[in-house]
């Protein structure tokens, strides 16, 4: 089964690096003409992700299970009573 | 934990809200960055090993307030990248499922168009902590052309990623 969830939303991260690191990577990232996304990604220190998109308390985030015959059932988060039918039934159903 | 609904008030429980990770503060010798892509349509994909027989009872989001605490909430948080209007104050992230004791992390979101941003934090010996530069900010280059918008994201593949 397929969980989607779709809408608008935000992705956020945070890191650290050490700024020598940070300056050789800069750097390397410009000779090698490569985003530091690349780099950072696999050298920073910490990482913390914030944010993955999605919010349970947003109105603007639709959810949808995909059974794998195809069949769908779309949900909105915040609506209770439509995730209380669709939780107490077999995905089969 | 399979209980989904409180027999006292009627209310669904299908949230597990997973508090943030006791976050350290960055050393004198770090810098830090706080990356963010906003994105009007996105959408993300998360496969459930979930068979058609199964009861989705035991399904619950996992989520994690973006009301935090310490230096991530200075970066973040208070300087309205999160929680704010924009978003209807929305705060309750949505980072994975939880299904019988299992947990999966929510696929990463795929989207066209995202306005992407990148702050840099570097010490400042003055005010004894790390302030934003942003003239610096402004010159990362973040992605290459040939980058995939959608993969901005610092991906680690866990829940906690600071565990």
């Amino acid at each position: 089964m397929i969980l989607k969830l779709e809408g608008k939303g935000i992705v956020c991260d945070v890191c650290y690096v050490s700024s020598d690191k940070f300056s050789d990577l800069t750097a390397e990232a410009k000779t090698k003409s490569l985003g530091l996304s690349s780099l950072i990604t696999k050298y920073c220190d910490w990482h913390a992700s914030v944010a993955r998109g999605f919010f349970s308390d947003s109105p603007d985030t639709t959810c949808s299970f995909i059974k794998d015959t195809g069949a769908l059932s779309s949900l909105t988060i915040g609506d209770s009573e439509s995730w209380k039918k669709f939780l107490m039934r077999k995905v089969a159903t | 934990m399979e209980k989904i609904l409180d027999e006292k008030s009627g209310d669904l429980d299908f949230f597990v809200v997973q508090s943030f990770n006791e976050s350290p503060e960055p050393t004198e010798s770090q810098v830090c960055l706080v990356v963010y892509s906003e994105f009007e349509h996105g959408a993300s994909a998360t496969r459930l090993p979930i068979a058609a027989k199964d009861s989705l009872k035991g399904l619950r989001f996992i989520t994690q307030s973006v009301d935090c605490e310490g230096f991530i909430r200075r970066v973040t948080y208070e300087e309205n990248i999160v929680g704010s209007e924009e978003y209807n104050f929305a705060e309750s992230a949505i980072m994975g499922i939880e299904f019988h004791g299992q947990h999966f992390e929510i696929a990463s979101p795929t989207f066209e168009k995202a306005r992407t941003r990148i702050w840099l934090y570097k010490f400042d010996e003055h005010e004894n902590s790390h302030q934003l530069d942003f003239v610096k900010s402004k010159k990362i280059k973040w992605l290459s052309a040939s980058d995939d918008q959608s993969a901005t994201r610092i991906y680690v593949n866990s829940l906690r990623s600071a565990e």
